[in-house]
């Protein structure tokens, strides 16, 4: 069944912890400033949540509690959500089912990660390889924008123009990891990671932590919140890999799985406004705003150039400044991108707000690999929500 | 069953041969007839079939790269920079990311064949770089 064809599910409410580099700070203090402040932009209490998903990836076993109890011990149901990159996005979407479903009126869906060593369940199914730990996340994007310049006459600037747009973005993000402009030539000219990717090109992994509220439309009306700031969910797709040969599996699973929630929420490519998108490296924004048909393949570092992915563009691509600025804390994210898009869609962007933006969607890929991708519709403008 | 020792599962990479570039130790699916590297018997990516049916198979070490990346710097333990990494659909069918065996960065297209580049007590490949093609043939004679 269909998100659309069930209870409607809002976004009530969104919260975020900066996105910084890793400090002495205990992650329970990051994540209760992000739910404390979602909370406060919902105006609800916590004695009004009746569940919560905590999206983690490094900080161990059982996350939640030892933070959540600090806002008082209720006694809801409390997991972690593990999924790679996509781990807030899976447990936003998990929030939602539970609402849509009737289980629950009022879910937080919260991540909340700092960086420590983290092992791969890949690496522990006893296969050999035959480049083995030489080929990292980086490695394999360096490869995929090789191929990609070399099938489309792409250039290294062109590619190095999603970090520039981004970090131009992020600078306007107050919870930013990375709050700087850069021009192209910085950007061309940072430390050499792998191929054409420089540091500036990568996202950054610090700490941080995302929190957005989600409710049923009768909890809507029960706790007051304001019908106009409430941002519904109209669709959340969830992929897996296929076998795919020598494409780009990220871009494929994103192909099909975008294609997927856009179907289900009735949405056309061209009628999104906002896109929040999983650029942990640069050139994987060419190859996805393709992939989700926001325009014809071979064709986005034209597009960007001509400035239809800036904010204010046809389409804001990442205007949080995405994983390459905003920064990518990894359990946070995907919750993070959910609060962006809300925030969008609701005129409360400040300076990076895309002017009308009334359709959004949030997309994130994990190692595995998987794919979420989430719509959300901004209120009708009278006031009474869709 | 232990696991194999981490060597032990390095060394079943290749097969040499009398001449010309050693053999990748893969498998085709008697099920659904796919050919995938490495070699397992877990089941099959495509049709799921298992044990049994997946049949050894000797992969060529021979291919053509897709991508290529120099890669300047990394963390892992062990593990030097710079590097080349290439992105390879082997003449077999399987798409593997593998070492270049040398310098510079392989244009898509560019021929490449696989090299013992490390053997173990006995004489089993432990570790596959790949060569292009040409210099692969000339450093054979
Ligand atoms: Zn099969």
């Amino acid at each position: 069944m269909k998100l659309r064809e069930m209870r409607p599910v809002y976004v009530i409410g969104i919260g975020l912890h900066r996105y910084r580099p890793l400090s002495d700070t205990p992650y329970v203090r990051l994540g209760l400033t992000a739910v404390r402040a979602a909370l406060d932009d919902a105006g609800i209490a916590w004695r009004d949540v009746q569940g919560a998903y905590t999206g983690v990836t490094r900080l161990g076993m059982a996350v939640s509690r030892p933070m959540l109890r600090h806002l008082g011990a209720t006694g809801i149901p409390m997991t972690q959500v593990e999924n790679a990159s996509a781990s807030g996005s899976s447990a936003f979407r998990l929030a939602c089912m539970e609402v849509a479903a009737g289980v629950s009126d009022v879910v937080l869906a919260m991540g909340v990660d700092k960086p420590a060593p983290v092992q791969r369940a890949e690496s522990l199914a006893g296969l050999p390889s035959l480049a083995g730990g030489h080929i990292v996340p980086f490695t394999k994007y360096a490869l995929l924008a090789d191929e990609y310049m070399a099938r489309y006459g792409a250039s290294p600037a062109d590619i190095a123009a999603v970090a520039v747009k981004n970090h131009r973005n992020g600078a306007r993000n107050p919870f930013a990891h990375r709050r700087k402009e850069r021009t192209p030539e910085e950007v061309l000219g940072d430390r050499p990671i792998a191929g054409h990717l420089t540091r500036l090109q990568c996202c950054p992994v610090g700490e941080g932590a995302a929190a957005v509220i989600v409710a049923s439309g009768e909890a809507v009306d029960r706790l007051g919140a304001d019908r106009a700031r409430c941002v519904r969910v109209t669709a959340s797709a969830q992929r897996s890999e296929e076998l795919y040969g020598p494409k780009s599996f990220d871009a494929e699973l994103t192909r099909e799985t975008t294609a997927a929630a856009l179907a289900d929420a009735g949405v056309a490519p061209s009628g999104v406004d906002v896109v929040e998108l999983h650029d942990a490296f640069s050139i994987e924004e060419l190859q996805y705003v393709e992939a989700m048909g926001l325009c014809g393949e071979g064709e986005a570092a034209g597009r960007l150039r001509a400035g239809e992915f800036d904010i204010g563009g046809r389409c804001a691509v990442s205007p949080s400044g995405g994983l390459l600025a905003m920064g990518h804390p990894v359990g946070p994210t995907g919750v993070g991108q959910i609060a962006e898009v809300t925030r969008q869609l609701r005129g409360e962007a400040g300076d990076r707000q895309q002017p009308g933006a009334r359709t959004g969607i949030a997309h994130m890929v994990g190692v595995g690999a998987v794919c979420i991708v989430h719509v959300l519709e901004a209120a009708v403008r009278d006031g009474a929500a869709r | 069953m232990a696991e194999p020792h981490p060597a032990a599962r390095r060394a079943v990479i290749a097969d040499r041969r009398p001449s010309g570039p050693p053999d990748l130790r893969g498998i085709r699916c008697t099920a659904c007839g796919r050919a995938a590297f490495p070699a397992q018997d877990l089941g099959c990516e495509r049709c799921g079939a298992d044990g049994a049916a997946l049949r050894p198979a000797a992969l060529a070490g021979a291919g053509t790269v897709s991508a290529a990346a120099i890669v300047h710097r990394h963390d892992g333990p062990g593990i030097g920079a710079p590097f080349t990494a290439l992105a390879i659909v082997l003449d077999d069918g399987p798409f593997v990311h593998a070492l270049l065996d040398g310098d510079g960065s392989p244009a898509p297209g560019t021929r490449v064949e696989a090299v013992a580049a490390g053997t173990d007590d006995d004489g089993g490949v432990v570790e596959v770089r790949f060569a292009l093609a040409e210099r692969a043939a000339g450093g054979a004679e």
